[in-house]
């Protein structure tokens, strides 16, 4: 099985080659990168893994947009790499498999679904006070609580991990993700960690960057820094949403927040000090350690995925209506065609 | 009554015996199984049961028909056995009525009801010890939501049961049928106490048969034999065992509860007292599950739809590539 993993990549300097080392170290075979107005230190880091061949840099289509761009790595992925699943990722996303690697997970999904889901989790911003986004960011909001990040939008909950085709779109909403694969509902066997403001600066970078291209908005947090409505200069508003020492033990208290170190325990056994790479990869002895969950583990895990109600009786009911419909009108085509074939045939 | 249940085996050496003694304490008659080319004395067993008329081998060879091998043991029952209910079960699976015997409960089953089920419930496995399979697992699993994995065996579902009729149609697995015999939904007569993951080498040899040659791979499956070719299976299996201190972890959040029944239906197998499923402790944890089964099957029930909405799809793509062929011509 090959798994590939795409990245649209910019000025992410800050979290690209944990990215990457990361995703090598879980199981992935190989990274398709297409650079847009890459810094040198982003070109650096891509170059490092490109030598080694963990890495393909694929040059974004003139002139395309985000969609164009993310489509052609999938084709590239399809067509050259052969991949059988594929990861289209930010740079600020860490897809955690549910067992010891991603192949791990992916591998024994019935062929029947074309599609699987990540379950997201939004870690929120901590003070910058020097280490790494990874050793700061362990927090986010307990799943179901009211200020949950994604409550109540499937759209920012759940992220799609595909099944290779040859004629993938990426790029499109939810629903037409959805349609014409089988996805897998109800049960998400990745746990996406998504990083989205890890400082001042890069919420600046992100912030400039998406105005210009359109706000890929995704969690609470997001839209409270980067929507043009929210008040105030953005660096002030960094500041406010990083959860400080003490919000964090009154969240903790309280229950609204969680401490999550899965990533930085994971990240801390691979670290290393290289000159081009800070991360080790399995081909030079090192290792995540992921573990599959225990049975205690998996029931409060279904408990969370129930609660996204992604599947529910009510929606059912409405999409056997829409298919009806659908094959109302298929029938209603293919009927006036037997009647004229059936006519041609009878006529002398 | 004439109860009988019936089932399919291969090499269940650790089990069968205390799956058949147990079911014909419990009140079945007769025992139909579909023997599919044990080698481990699995065979012996069943023919030991047979001379004393208890049990009807069927010796099958050839690959696995479930559905056919199923229907077939159904309708013999109904047609040959004078079978007035048909139990469906896996080797791994223990009917415990909730309350008597196994005729108490089917016999209060209205005339005009002819199609009943049982909740399944699973129990994890625990580290070697001494003792059989039932003395070690006792651990049972109680989801407040289903776990909707198609990889994991703790899935929730049901089994079926049945009046006799000579023309019924029992699907994959025994959870659903084909008859005109009227169903009773969301009340159960029993619980199927399912034991599906016992020890290593019974984890291995299932995984490996049903991947290769199972008539589908279930996502189980495919996993025991990934870890085999990759010479993790110990590990793996390990990660499924629950040690003393899950156990706990799992009792106080509610997600594993102690459930002896088996166990006790086991211990007093020479006292002449016949298995009770009874136990007010777990009657709470029977509503919570028949509820996580009840949102399990919705869930089956969309990707059922999904399944045909990317049929209807593929049918408007070549109809309209037809349209746009016939538009340029």
């Amino acid at each position: 099985m090959i798994l590939v993993l795409s990245l649209v990549v910019s000025d992410d300097a800050d979290v690209l080659d944990a990215h990457i080392a990361y995703h090598l170290n879980a199981g992935v075979d190989l990274v398709l990168a297409a650079p847009l107005r890459p810094s040198e230190e982003v070109d650096e880091i891509l170059g490092a893994y490109e030598r080694e061949g963990f890495l393909r840099k694929i040059p974004a289509p003139e002139g395309a947009d985000d969609a164009r761009v993310r489509t052609s790595l999938a084709r590239v992925a399809a067509d050259e790499v052969g991949a059988e699943w594929l990861i289209d990722s930010g740079t600020d996303e860490f897809w955690l498999p549910r067992g010891e690697s991603l192949k791990d997970v992916l591998a024994p999904i019935p062929p029947r679904y074309g599609l699987v889901q990540a379950l997201v989790r939004v870690f929120l911003p901590r003070p910058d006070d020097g280490p790494a986004f990874y050793e700061r960011m362990t927090v986010r909001r307990a799943p179901g609580s009211v200020d949950d990040e994604a409550m109540g939008r499937l759209e920012w909950a759940l992220r799609p991990v595909y099944r290779v085709r040859p004629d993938l779109v990426l790029g499109l909403d939810r629903e037409a993700t959805l349609d014409g694969r089988v996805p897998l509902r109800a049960w998400y066997p990745i746990e996406l960690l998504r990083f989205p403001l890890r400082t001042a600066e890069q919420a600046q970078r992100r912030a400039a960057r998406e105005r210009a291209t359109g706000i890929a908005v995704r969690s609470k947090v997001e839209q409270a820094l980067l929507e043009p409505e929210q008040g105030g200069p953005l660096q002030h508003r960094v500041g406010q949403l990083a959860v400080s020492d003490t919000e964090l033990e009154e969240g903790l208290a309280r229950g609204t927040l969680v401490e999550d170190t899965r990533l930085r325990d994971a990240l801390r056994r691979i670290e290393r000090d290289g000159p081009s790479r800070g991360f080790g990869l399995p081909t030079e002895g090192f290792a995540l350690e992921l573990h599959p969950p225990t049975i205690v583990e998996d029931v409060a895990y279904a408990v969370e995925c129930a609660a996204l109600r992604e599947v529910d009786f009510e929606p059912l009911v409405a999409r056997i209506a829409e298919l009806e419909q659908r094959i109302g009108s298929l029938e209603s085509r293919f009927w006036p065609r037997v009647r004229r074939a059936v006519s041609r045939l009878l006529s002398p | 009554m004439n109860i009988v249940e019936v089932l399919i085996v291969r090499d269940e050496i650790d089990i069968i015996d205390a799956q058949i003694s147990y079911h014909l304490r419990a009140g079945v008659d007769l025992v139909i199984a579909s023997d599919h080319g044990s080698t481990d004395g699995t065979s012996e067993v069943l023919e030991s049961y047979a001379r004393e008329g208890r049990v009807l081998r069927i010796s099958r060879t050839g690959p696995k028909d479930e559905r056919a091998w199923r229907t077939e043991m159904a309708r013999l029952a109904a047609t040959q056995m004078g079978a007035d209910w048909v139990l469906n079960a896996d080797a791994d699976e223990f009917w415990m009525p909730r309350r008597g015997r196994l005729a108490d409960v089917l016999g209060a089953v209205p005339p005009s009801i002819g199609v009943v089920w049982g909740l399944t419930r699973h129990f994890v496995p625990r580290p070697e010890g001494g003792g059989g399979f039932a003395e070690k697992m006792v651990a049972r699993v109680s989801a407040p939501a289903p776990i909707n994995d198609p990889t994991s065996p703790y899935r929730p579902h049901a089994k079926v049961a049945h009046r006799a009729d000579p023309d019924i149609v029992v699907h994959y697995g025994g959870h659903a049928v084909e008859s005109a015999l009227a169903p009773l939904h969301d009340w159960y007569v029993a619980d199927v106490l399912h034991f599906p993951n016992r020890s290593l080498e019974q984890y291995l040899r299932k995984g490996l048969r049903q991947a290769r040659g199972g008539e589908r791979h279930l996502g189980q499956y495919v996993r025991a034999m990934q870890a085999k070719e990759e010479g993790r299976a110990e590990s793996i299996f390990h990660d499924l065992l629950v040690d003393d201190r899950s156990f706990e972890l799992g009792k106080e959040s509610g997600a594993l509860v102690m459930d002896t029944r088996l166990r006790d239906a086991l211990r007093n197998h020479g006292t002449g007292t016949p298995p009770d499923g009874r136990d007010a402790g777990l009657a709470f944890g029977q509503v919570a599950d028949a509820a996580a089964l009840r949102e399990a099957d919705i869930v089956r029930l969309s990707r059922r739809i999904d399944d045909v909405s990317g049929r209807v799809r593929a049918l408007e793509t070549r109809q309209g590539r037809r349209w746009l062929k016939a538009g340029v011509a």
